[in-house]
């Protein structure tokens, strides 16, 4: 069903999921959002499963009419205006037909997740509806959004406007990584210099990667490798010592040594980075991120719990096989 | 000498060696197909490359340490060169198309014709896919066709380009920037998003070029 009208696009809006999988070894990226755990807050605020299609905004996000009515939430680095008034982020709000909402920059982070009740409904291609801007096919026409764009979601669920709780404090402070594929290809003093400076986000900063300027980071010997692969927030460092984060449309392979590779929990984090921001980087054991990616998991389910106490569905974790499902049960009227 | 390398907490690189070479890459590949059929929980992506296999997991799925310990035991064991498809890429040499080869043959102090000659004639393995989605990187070219990269790369490489680049051989499936040399093109497409089976090649896939005519350019 119409449900969104594209006013203005912004500087670079997107339908994204959480991506693809199992393609990565054909050369092709996870591609979806880049910050996924602010699309999965987002989609649980208004009703939706966590890997549902929503809007991904870059700095100045869109102007959009509603069409009919749905219930809406934005998360990250974004503020909802609904007929020019200054609504809470990370929260759901009530959209009637005709309503103008516009997602304005909320620095100092660079992206915004809008999420639709039902989601937005694209073609699932190679199993996600996120959009492939590298080979320009999924999500909306595999291009970010145009005037005039009119964007469909699913049938919308029963639905009260809710609000995400703060989250702990591992929002802050330098990026967690692990030592390593290429650690030993750096002398000691590279290593040093990558734990202890603090860089700067250049303009080159985009869904691919993000460069950074400050002190070189010295190899020992040289400084490319037989390509190998390339995980998403691998930091890759090229001769000149620069190193470059990689995100979710960086490729999967390449000739790049990489002394570390951002932990999971803070790749959303990588994500907010906007031109001219501080990184610095802190070397962590397995055990800290997997706590780090517990305690996200645990937000994730006590949102979930708590909008639910409050709504007319449930959904419930189920293992069959080793394999994980998502079940949601709603109660019709 | 394998070596089990940590990247990060959702990946691990299973490193073979560090060098081009169709042996360690069919060891690569075992290890490939081993870990493939057994469709572990919790492992997401399995990406060879020429001389190491990336394994991304879901941490909160499958631990490392019994993620290492499936695996240590897969690493061993007959390399498997190929996959034993062989795919013919028709190839239109020179022209608009291929503005590079007249170039390559004066690197090479050959004439044109005994390029093509030479670029069509071996089998070439598909060591990997990278740069873009479907690009397959090939080795087995013909050592006297080396020739190094644009001095500067281009802005916009067609798609469809046969391209070689040092040892390599290469095909653009999309339009990119790109800094191999263009000696042809071919209208197989390498991606079709919408297709049941999306991906022209993969991983230990054989490639043989076939020389056509500009106007019997085939409907592959």
């Amino acid at each position: 069903m119409h449900t969104l009208e594209v006013i203005s696009p912004g500087l670079l809006t997107t339908v994204q999921d959480l991506g693809r999988r199992g393609y990565r070894r054909f050369g092709l990226p996870r591609c979806g959002a880049a910050d996924a755990f602010s699309l999965q807050v987002a989609n649980l605020l208004v009703g939706n499963s966590q890997d549902a299609a929503g809007l991904e905004c870059t700095a100045t996000g869109p102007a959009l009419r509603l069409l009919r009515p749905a219930l809406l939430g934005c998360v990250g680095a974004g503020l909802p205006y609904l007929n020019g008034e200054l609504l809470p982020g990370r929260a759901s709000f009530h959209g009637r037909a005709g309503d103008f909402l516009e997602i304005r920059p909320a620095p100092p982070g660079l992206r915004a997740y809008l999420a639709v009740s039902g989601g937005i409904d694209v073609p699932v291609v190679m199993g996600s509806r996120s959009t492939c801007l590298r080979a320009g096919f999924g999500g909306y026409q595999g291009r970010p959004l145009r005037a005039g764009d009119v964007l469909a979601c699913g049938p919308r669920r029963s639905g009260r406007p809710a609000r995400a709780p703060a989250r702990e404090a591992d929002e802050t402070g330098p990026l967690r990584v692990i030592l390593g594929p290429q650690d030993d290809r750096f002398t000691r003093e590279g290593l040093a210099t990558l734990l202890d400076a603090e860089y700067r986000v250049t303009a080159e900063c985009d869904r691919m990667g993000c460069r950074l300027q400050g002190p070189p980071i010295a190899h020992r010997g040289p400084a490319d490798i037989v390509s190998d692969g390339v995980p998403e927030g691998s930091i890759q460092v090229p001769a000149g010592g620069l190193p470059i984060i990689m995100l979710c449309d960086g490729q999967p392979t390449g000739g790049y040594a990489k002394p570390a590779v951002v932990i999971s929990a803070d790749l959303g984090r990588v994500a907010q980075l906007a031109p001219l921001a501080t990184v610095a980087f802190r070397a962590v054991g397995r055990e800290e991120a997997r706590a780090a990616r517990e305690a996200q998991q645990r937000y994730l389910a006590h949102l979930a719990d708590m909008l639910q106490a409050s709504t007319g569905y449930r959904s419930f974790h189920v293992r069959v096989q080793g394999r994980s499902y998502q079940v949601t049960v709603e109660e019709l009227p | 000498m394998v070596r089990l390398l940590e990247a990060g907490d959702a990946g691990l690189v299973v490193e073979y060696g560090d060098k081009v070479d169709p042996e360690l890459h069919g060891r690569v590949l075992a290890l490939y197909y081993r870990l493939a059929e057994r469709a572990l929980p919790g492992i997401r992506e399995l990406v060879p490359t020429y001389r190491s296999l990336l394994v991304e997991y879901d941490p909160l799925v499958i631990g490392y340490q019994q993620l290492v310990e499936t695996i240590e035991p897969l690493t061993a064991g007959p390399p498997r060169p190929c996959s034993g498809r062989l795919m013919e890429v028709p190839v239109c040499y020179g022209g608009e198309r291929g503005p590079d080869l007249e170039e390559v043959a004066a690197l090479c102090r050959l004439p044109v014709q005994e390029v093509i000659a030479r670029h069509a004639a071996p089998t070439y393995l598909v060591y990997m896919l990278g740069f873009s989605p479907g690009f397959p990187y090939l080795g087995g070219l013909d050592p006297s066709l080396q020739v190094p990269r644009l001095a500067r790369p281009r802005l916009q490489v067609p798609a469809g380009s046969v391209a070689i680049a040092g040892p390599q051989a290469g095909i653009y499936p999309q339009s990119t920037p790109g800094g191999w040399r263009i000696i042809g093109y071919t209208r197989l497409a390498l991606f079709d998003p919408g297709s049941d089976a999306p991906f022209l090649l993969q991983a230990g896939d054989s490639v043989r070029f076939v020389p056509v005519k500009e106007g019997e350019h085939a409907h592959a």
